[in-house]
């Protein structure tokens, strides 16, 4: 297995989340590449499958006119700023040495981006409950969804977050969050934290990367989907 | 009166495979006539009719997409069978 690299530029997150279920689709249909994506966005909330609204101060979001989209994956509502890494893997379960079982595959691959994090010199571990921790301060969430044996795992690593509109705009952090730029009190260059947790992922999975692009079949379908569904009245439901 | 319901699971939008579990499902509960009813729900629509508690209890869980029959999971992640799904509703009208 190669998996193709891909550094997505999205003017809006809810595009990079039309563009990672585009690439699972067209991985399962037309014979699209494994596929490790990175991404950063701008503010906005974004709530899980399951929507949890009842975490998502509206009221604020309103006011400062940060725009509220609903992901394919389950799990909580984020906080997306420029301060986030994103990355997202797809891939065929039964192609990578990855369990079926997806809350033991969310623990391998929470442990390759904790394994990445501790290469930067901070002590990460990846969390039972989902997620990786730095000295009790939650760093990095992740959620999974699989298609027809297809997996998409999807997380979010707090690089330089801004913490008070994510604390002012989500309503119940069980876990406090921290970013790593906080923790190691100094700068951090995403695109090496990228080529870090890429390269933590080639060794676990035995694999070699390439830099690609999106197909243009697979920019189509982004776009249908963004159209369609993403921006919809019917999936967002507000 | 259906006697038995047939739940499938889908993604939204439907994949290619989706629509051909879809077809597959209609034609084989089709041989059934009024005995089977196929309820399809899309995740991330509402669903049209009220599921079983089986899939309420499943949604969550399920991979997609899934087939319950009468309120069990039949297949997820895969395609069954023509045959198996024939052979289940059979079995199941016999109850």
């Amino acid at each position: 297995m190669s998996l193709r690299v891909l550094w997505l530029r999205p003017r809006r997150a809810v595009e990079a989340l039309a563009t990672e279920e585009a690439i699972l689709r067209c991985r399962l249909e037309n014979g699209s590449p494994d596929t490790l994506c990175f991404w950063q966005g701008k503010k906005c909330v974004v709530v899980g499958y399951d929507r949890n609204r009842d975490k998502v101060n509206f009221r604020l979001c309103e006011e400062l006119r940060v725009p509220i989209y609903r992901r394919h994956s389950g799990g909580g509502a984020i906080y997306q700023d420029k301060g986030n890494l994103n990355y997202s893997l797809v891939a065929a379960q039964d192609g990578i040495a990855l369990p079926t079982e997806v809350q033991y595959a969310r623990r391998i691959v929470d442990s390759i981006v904790a394994e990445a994090i501790s290469d930067l010199g901070l002590k990460a571990h990846a969390m039972d409950r989902g997620g990786v921790s730095v000295d009790g301060g939650k760093v990095s969430g992740s959620a999974q969804f699989v298609l027809w044996g297809y997996l998409l795992h999807h997380g979010v690593v707090a690089v330089n977050t801004n913490l008070n509109a994510l604390s002012k705009l989500i309503l119940t952090n069980k876990i406090p969050v921290t970013t790593l730029e906080r923790e190691l009190g100094r700068r951090i260059d995403v695109r090496k934290l990228a080529t870090l947790i890429g390269a933590r992922l080639t060794a676990t999975f035995n694999t070699t990367t390439y830099r690609g692009r999106l197909t243009e079949k697979e920019k189509y379908v982004a776009q249908k989907l963004l159209e369609e569904k993403y921006l919809s009245h019917e999936w967002n439901g507000c | 009166m259906p006697k038995i319901k047939v739940e499938l699971f889908i993604a939204w939008p439907p994949t290619s495979l989706c629509t051909q579990l879809t077809e597959m499902t209609r034609r084989v509960a089709a041989e059934f006539g009024e005995q089977v009813e196929i309820n399809i729900y899309q995740r991330g629509q509402p669903y049209p009719d009220w599921p079983t508690e089986g899939f309420m209890k499943l949604r969550k869980l399920i991979r997609l997409p899934a087939i319950l029959v009468d309120g069990e999971l039949l297949a997820e992640r895969e395609l069954p069978t023509e045959q198996k799904l024939r052979a289940t509703i059979k079995k199941k009208l016999k109850k």
